[in-house]
């Protein structure tokens, strides 16, 4: 079996600020980033969720594999890259709601998610794919 | 009259109860000196209800080791307990009764209270007692000065839980207080709050590296400083107790080493109080033991190297340990888990590998895996010439076998066992070749131990040719031989674009050639013996859009979508965007590609895409679903499926990512063909799936070893 090479953004969700080492929300969910029409003006993306964690603030919330995330906190993705949305995300902080705008199937809803402290192992994964998201910006 | 009569009959009832008693025996203390004396002295009080919520009139009554003592009473119940270094479990008896109560050496426990944030201790103090052949019993402590309070306690060990008012209990574990001195239990500050208490059931040993993890549930505390889970270690004796915990609902989780050891407890705090969790977290017994592997070391005179999976549920494995044997063949695995498991023992150099289940139990000491070696020789041929290369054995357990051919085609080496053993071959050529033959050998050990002959004999088409780009220039791409849905070979082609692959069977082939970025297409071929070369062009793929819609109009955004981009293997998938949009990305020269559309909620659409021109695929989902149930083992082979008159698919694609347990696949209604593969042969079956039915098809049967 052969796949279409791809990039797949899969961090334990979570928001991390690097530059700072201030430690973000972990969301619990991994996605990948369509850019869609977002780099057009008035273009939206979107995240397709493709990793939910068990008992993890995205699954308490009843996200699931396969949701489109369309909107953040009400406003449309229009990250211009995977690392757009990942510095994005960086400013999620512990116990700060997130509420997200999911197509399922044909039905439109919104999953609001509490995200809770990172683990110290969780963090470094998620520095680690954050690192490696901007080394493959910067070779594209 | 009457009256009269059931007035006489009350008097004569009070009588009745006035003249009752209580008889007690009481046993001495064991072991001990105290048993020397001739008796105690029992504190009796007589109580206002049979609860003995309350008591009046306390008397002290001699009584002998052993000797029957009766006390008369026409209280409602009887309060007893004992002074003067006895100690004896308080107790409430009700007249009438016949009791024989054990006793202990008295001894005692002091303890300092300190109010939570500066409040003010309780007035009121109780010691639950508990421990080995004692009746769990409730004693008052008494406040001897400030808020020092001192407690009766049987001498030995003990387990305390200390409720002061109405804070938090406390839990004192393994206390050993004795008669000479009162036992000091320190200060202890009291707090306000729910706690939660558990156990954990494993040998002590078993308890080490254990946490115990009260990890908030997200959004259901009320307190938002406390979010962080909670982690503590359990005692010795496997108990444990989260203190002032707020309210909300949790999950309490026991893990070892950060791993999860038990399964998640869920547990909702509502009020201030002690919640326990019931029953007990049960852990497996750490088990260490020797794996024996016989002959110690492997044919090629190096270690065996021995790999520990947990088998917990199929196909799930956990690898636990690994690791190699010493010289004489002994590997030791230290401290895991009872449970099912699967010893791997394997020789890289050869292949040669091991494969046993072992059900671990306390008890297991020893292991002994015999690799049963099979000496083998033979030889690889195409034609009237020897094939030079790796010979590769696999067998129907997973387990394989490499060979390294001479110029000759000649081998030797070992087998791990009897039976039939697929075939591969990758010649050495100047261009990497993998051939998977139809073929396959049967070994069986000669009684005479002699080296087992094998002979095998590759057909004798060949399959040669060039792959280039549109405009002529050769290119390094791989090369695919398929025949009815089944990969035949593959090779990498040369720098100058060249290829040749040996060993085919001659007739029909589908032929394709891919490079990162182009591919030809799948091509038709004849492989003959000396056959013609074969040209191949790729070209960049193109794309083709189309949309996933409802019945009723509306887009189907997150739809899986697996397809074909040229040949059968060649599987590539994609997901529809929010307005139910996505694309393929298919061969220049592409005409049909078969499909696969999943989306919970929906049944599954086989179907065969028309992609010849750039026009948009409308796909629109149907409501109705019945369900498949394949009855088989959750791991390959998997059969195949197509509605009627649509492609053979592999079933594999069916199953949706997120909910990969069930094999049950929800279909539209109609009539499927289900085969053990690619090809409609028996024993494929047809089955009718009507809406609303469920049909469940066996196919164990065709995948037996």
């Amino acid at each position: 079996m052969r796949f279409a090479a791809r990039w797949i953004v899969v961090v334990s969700l979570a928001a991390v600020a690097v530059a700072t080492d201030v430690r973000p929300g972990w969301l619990g969910f991994g996605f990948r980033y369509h850019q869609g029409e977002a780099g057009r003006r008035g273009g939206t993306g979107w995240l397709l969720v493709e990793h939910v964690t068990d008992g993890g603030p995205a699954s308490e919330a009843g996200l699931r594999v396969r949701d489109v995330i369309v909107r953040i906190d009400d406003k449309p993705s229009r990250f211009a890259s995977d690392v757009a949305v990942l510095e994005w995300l960086s400013r999620v902080r512990e116990g700060k709601r997130v509420t997200l705008t999911v197509r399922r199937a044909d039905r439109t809803l919104r999953v609001t998610l509490l995200p809770r402290r990172m683990s110290d192992q969780q963090f470094l994964t998620w520095q680690r794919n954050f690192d490696l998201a901007r080394r493959r910006a910067r070779e594209r | 009259m009457l009256t009269a009569h059931l007035l006489l009959a009350v008097v004569l009832a009070q009588a009745a109860t006035d003249s009752e008693s209580l008889s007690i025996q009481l046993l001495p203390p064991r072991d001990v000196k105290l048993s020397a004396q001739s008796g105690a002295t029992l504190i009796v009080e007589e109580c206002l209800d049979a609860e003995c919520r309350a008591t009046q009139h306390l008397r002290e009554v001699p009584v002998r080791w052993n000797e029957p003592l009766t006390l008369p009473s026409s209280a409602a119940a009887l309060r007893i307990s004992t002074v003067e270094g006895v100690w004896l479990a308080p107790t409430i008896a009700t007249p009438g009764q016949s009791l024989i109560l054990r006793s202990w050496p008295m001894a005692s426990v002091d303890v300092e209270l300190e109010g939570d944030r500066g409040e003010s201790a309780p007035s009121k103090v109780l010691l639950r007692v508990s421990g080995e052949d004692l009746p769990d019993a409730e004693v008052q402590c008494r406040q001897t000065e400030g808020q020092r309070w001192t407690c009766r306690v049987p001498a030995g060990r003990v387990d305390l839980r200390l409720q002061a008012g109405d804070f938090v209990p406390h839990y004192f574990w393994g206390v050993a207080p004795t008669a000479a001195a009162p036992e000091s239990l320190g200060k202890l500050r009291l707090r306000r709050g729910a706690s939660i208490i558990g156990r954990i059931v494993a040998a002590e040993r078993d308890l080490r590296d254990l946490r115990v993890h009260l990890v908030p549930k997200a959004g259901r505390t009320s307190d938002s400083a406390e979010r962080e889970p909670l982690i503590i270690a359990p005692n010795h004796r496997g108990t444990f107790q989260f203190v002032g915990v707020s309210i909300g609902a949790y999950d309490v989780v026991v893990t070892r080493k950060d791993e999860p050891v038990t399964g998640r407890v869920s547990i909702s705090a509502t009020e201030p109080r002690e919640y326990a969790i019931e029953p007990a977290f049960e852990m497996a017994a750490q088990v260490s033991f020797d794996i024996l592997v016989s002959p110690p070391v492997a044919p090629s005179g190096k270690q065996w190297q021995i790999r520990l999976d947990r088998t917990r549920a199929e196909p799930h494995l956990e690898t636990v340990a690994k690791g190699q044997s010493d010289a004489s063949g002994v590997w030791t695995v230290d401290a895991v888990p009872e449970g099912r498991y699967l010893v791997s023992v394997d020789d890289p150099t050869s292949g040669i590998r091991q494969r046993k289940d072992l059900e671990l139990t306390a008890r297991t000491s020893v292991v002994h895996v015999p690799v049963d070696l099979i000496s083998v020789r033979g030889e690889v041929v195409a034609g009237d010439h020897g094939v030079r290369g790796t010979l590769k054995l696999s067998y129907s357990d997973g387990s394989s076998l490499k060979f390294t051919t001479d110029d000759d085609g000649r081998f030797e080496g070992h087998a791990t066992r009897e039976g039939t053993w697929r075939v591969e071959v990758m010649p050495d050529r100047e261009v990497i070749q993998l051939l998977r033959t139809r073929k396959s050998v049967e070994i069986k050990r000669r009684d005479d131990g002699a080296p087992v002959a094998i002979r095998i004999e590759l057909p004798e088409g060949r399959l040669h040719g060039k792959v280039a780009d549109e405009q002529g220039r050769p290119v390094t791409a791989f090369v695919y031989v398929n025949r009815a849905g089944r990969g035949l070979a593959s090779a990498k082609t040369a720098p100058d674009g060249t290829f040749e692959i040996i060993g085919l069977e001659p007739g029909p082939v589908s032929v394709e050639a891919n490079t990162r970025t182009e591919e030809s297409g799948a091509i038709e071929w004849e492989v003959e013996k000396e056959g013609r070369e074969l040209r191949l062009t790729v070209a960049s793929n193109r794309k083709v859009r189309g949309s996933v819609r409802s019945p009723e109009g509306a887009p189907i955004a997150g739809a899986l979508i697996r397809y074909f981009g040229g040949a059968i293997g060649d599987l590539r998938e994609t997901s529809s965007n929010p307005q139910g949009g996505f694309s393929l990305t298919v061969p220049k020269s592409a005409g049909y590609v078969s499909a696969v559309v999943l989306v919970p909620g929906f049944p599954v659409r086989i179907t065969r895409l028309d992609v010849r021109s750039s026009a948009a695929i409308d796909i629109i989902l149907g409501r109705a679903i019945g369900k498949l149930l394949l009855t088989q083992r959750r791991v390959p082979p998997w059969p195949a499926i197509r509605p009627a008159g649509g492609e053979l698919v592999p079933l594999r694609l069916l199953m949706d990512p997120s909910s990969f347990k069930a094999l049950q696949f929800d279909l539209e209604p109609g009539v499927y063909t289900i085969c053990p593969g690619l090809a409609v042969t028996p024993p494929c079956v047809d089955r009718e799936i009507e809406r609303g039915s469920e049909v469940t098809v066996d196919t164990r049967a065709w995948f037996e070893p």
